[in-house]
């Protein structure tokens, strides 16, 4: 009568993961008035450091050059290591001790509303998770999110900055998790116009599936999987909105290679 | 039948031409749930604060700000940066 009980209880477990959502989305409109600028460390000598700054949305398109100068070949993890594999992973980074977003207002999961509506959309039926809604948080003058009754509050660390030009991709992966209390990756899509290099989320494996493994990147998460699976496809590309998509660390998920054309 | 005439109208395109960058350029924040030794508090002035220590700190810049610098500068016209 137990082990029927537990099983019972394991399937309907079962079917509450399968119905909950992996990922969340939006996209929040930008003042053209109040641009938002990336300021970068260009080099280092000694004491001194050079800095440039690239705002968005850009005037024009040369202006990221410096930006796409200031950058390294981004390396992914494989296993234990970290390596450069252009025919697994073809992009640009900048980590997140060598740039700085002003105002940082602009881009602020917290002040847009983005760590509600994740928390919301992804935790609501997690324990001591509330049903709150995005209209209940107050975000106008500080970075207090406040704490729901028994739920636990969302922290966003600025990891870094990835550029992706033309034909530039990120094969399926899926994230190595940086500790136990990670839940997920937030994703923000700076406006710059472009076509392709659209992210891909998929919904994570089955129980007992093929799995990404506990560090690294997978082999072909993506390919050989039972069947069809859920996935969710941004539409980034647009000057005019920060789009962001915010996901579980056990979803796979690839960049397409960003295309040439027409406008 | 009535014959007539068949006109064909050439009408001036204007044709406008926007860039295309070509370049996605994507934040990646981690997500995760609040310990105890994350601030349970952030203001704005918190968050300034910090920023400008990790200015300093991160950038190697000399404790003493000294707005002649481009980037000292530009924090003071921007009020504040957030590398979080």
């Amino acid at each position: 009568m137990g082990a029927a009980s537990n099983n019972i209880e394991m399937l309907r477990s079962a079917l509450r993961a399968a119905r909950m959502p992996f990922c969340a989305a939006g996209d929040i409109p930008i003042s053209q008035d109040i641009p938002i600028k990336l300021l970068f460390r260009v080099s280092e000598q000694g004491d001194h450091t050079s800095m440039n700054s690239v705002t968005f949305p850009l005037s024009k398109a040369d202006d990221i050059n410096p930006l796409l100068e200031a950058c390294k070949q981004a390396s992914f993890g494989r296993g234990s290591e970290e390596v450069l594999d252009p025919s697994y992973r073809r992009a640009l980074v900048l980590h997140a001790d060598s740039f700085a977003i002003a105002p940082a207002t602009a881009v602020d999961p917290y002040g847009l509303g983005m760590l509600a509506k994740i928390r919301q959309s992804l935790l609501s039926d997690a324990p001591g998770a509330t049903n709150r809604g995005e209209d209940e948080v107050e975000y106008e003058d500080d970075y207090e999110e406040e704490r729901p009754p028994q739920g636990r509050r969302i922290v966003a660390h600025l990891d870094k900055m990835n550029v992706y030009g033309v034909g530039d991709f990120f094969k399926g992966h899926v994230d190595t998790p940086r500790s136990n209390q990670m839940l997920g990756t937030l994703v923000i899509n700076l406006p710059v116009a472009h076509e392709g290099g659209h992210l891909v989320v998929h919904a994570p494996y089955p129980s007992g599936g093929a799995s990404g493994g506990d560090s690294g990147v997978a082999q072909s998460p993506l390919d050989g999987g039972p069947g069809q699976r859920d996935s969710y496809t941004t539409t980034w590309g647009s000057e005019d909105v920060l789009s962001w998509v915010a996901f579980f660390s056990d979803c796979p998920h690839e960049v397409l290679p960003v295309k040439r054309g027409n406008r | 039948m009535e014959t007539g005439e068949f006109h064909c109208h050439f009408y001036a395109i204007p044709y406008v031409l926007t860039y295309v960058c070509f370049h996605s350029v994507t934040l990646s924040y981690n997500l995760f749930f609040e310990t105890e030794k994350d601030t349970s508090k952030l203001t704005v002035d918190a968050v300034q604060e910090r920023a400008v220590e990790r200015i300093v700190s991160a950038l190697k810049l000399p404790g003493n700000l000294d707005d002649s610098q481009p980037f000292v500068a530009f924090h003071l016209q921007h009020r504040y940066v957030s590398f979080t």
